[in-house]
């Protein structure tokens, strides 16, 4: 019974950001309508778990409840795989602009007035 | 004229990256040869990676106009950095680049060892190995480098026996073709990589490494090399 109470509660919540994200404009018709249907899934599914022994059988696996963690868990191992892709073409770009800049803003030391002569003349300009 | 000269002055860009080396980044820029024999010109690119102790202070402090001064807005990272100092090498077309840390650890003297190959046209990648004299090395040191020597060579199919030595040298050939992509201490392994994947003639020089009690505080720590074996192992399911 807990399981159910929990699985309502949590299904009510995400539900909730799902539809305030959307309203806020924060995403597109088909995020929502994807996230909509895999949360509230979630919750429909905790009070017939009998469904997923069909969908079990005709995955090939012997209960719903191994399906289902097999689907939880290369879902989840999919969605980091994309976020850490994500994460490090993010990281690419921001290192490119932060160099960009600084080659732009390049500045060449320039000797104090009372300093020793450089030990050899200062290099050409750019070729 | 030895073979690897070029006809016209050869440059030499010394790449330095710097995060937060304020206390010894004067006297490690002061420290560098005045000449450095097999190149006429000599650009020392110090590339301030966003420190927040006034590195570039100190930096524009020496009054060597050797020196040219890069800074980061944010922190990128060794390899953040070393990929702008190749950049900007590749721009005002060097004949040779070498990197070395800000951090004191390398020997003024080892920039023509690690040049040489270099110069006399036997190379076009040159790694200075602490390893292949290990003289004065801590045992830590020397157990965390074979062993990212290893992971390097499972992974990137190449052995060096120093992987993560920070003064290496590049030829033009080369500096044309290393591509960096990866912005923190693995680096140091892609620049293995790439010397693999652009299949440029390699060489190994013995250098000395200087163990300070700074340089040992701000040195790869053996507990990092968990990260950049994860870092590198990241990079290599992923790469595109």
């Amino acid at each position: 019974m807990a399981i159910k109470l929990l699985a309502v509660l949590f299904t009510l919540v995400a539900i909730r950001r799902v539809v305030v994200r959307y309203r806020r404009g924060g995403a597109l018709t088909v995020e929502f309508v994807m996230w909509f249907l895999i949360f509230s899934g979630i919750g429909v599914v905790v009070f017939i778990p009998h469904v997923t022994d069909r969908f079990a059988h005709w995955i090939g696996v012997s209960s719903g409840f191994n399906a289902l963690t097999f689907l939880a868990i290369s879902g989840l191992l999919y969605s980091v795989y994309r976020l850490l892709s994500r994460l490090q073409n993010v990281e690419r770009d921001i290192t490119r602009l932060v160099r960009a800049q600084a080659i732009d803003r390049a500045e060449r030391v320039t000797p104090a007035l009372d300093a020793p002569a450089p030990a050899t003349p200062p290099p050409p300009p750019a070729k | 004229m030895p073979l690897g000269y070029s006809w016209l002055v050869p440059s030499l860009y010394l790449i330095v990256p710097a995060f937060n080396e304020a206390r010894v980044i004067q006297t490690t820029l002061r420290n560098l040869p005045a000449r450095i024999a097999g190149v006429d010109d000599v650009t020392v690119v110090v590339i301030d990676d966003g420190s927040t102790d006034g590195t570039a202070d100190e930096v524009r402090r020496t009054g060597d106009p050797r020196v040219v001064l890069l800074r980061h807005g944010i922190n990128r990272g060794l390899g953040g950095a070393l990929g702008t100092g190749l950049a900007y090498a590749r721009r005002h077309g060097a004949d040779f680049v070498i990197t070395y840390d800000a951090d004191g650890q390398h020997a003024p003297e080892d920039i023509e060892t690690v040049l040489r190959p270099l110069v006399e046209g036997k190379a076009d990648a040159v790694i200075g190995s602490r390893l292949l004299d290990p003289k004065g090395m801590p045992w830590y040191r020397i157990a965390g480098n074979w062993g990212l020597n290893v992971f390097t060579y499972v992974i990137f199919g190449m052995w060096t026996t120093d992987s993560q030595s920070g003064l290496r040298g590049f030829s033009r050939t080369a500096i044309e073709q290393v591509e960096i992509r990866m912005d923190r201490m693995e680096v140091s392994s892609e620049f293995i990589k790439e010397i693999r994947r652009c299949r440029l003639r390699f060489a190994e020089v013995p250098i000395s490494a200087i163990y300070s009690d700074y340089s040992l505080a701000k040195g790869q720590r053996n507990l990092n090399a968990f990260n950049i074996l994860i870092r590198l192992v990241l990079h290599r399911l992923m790469e595109d």
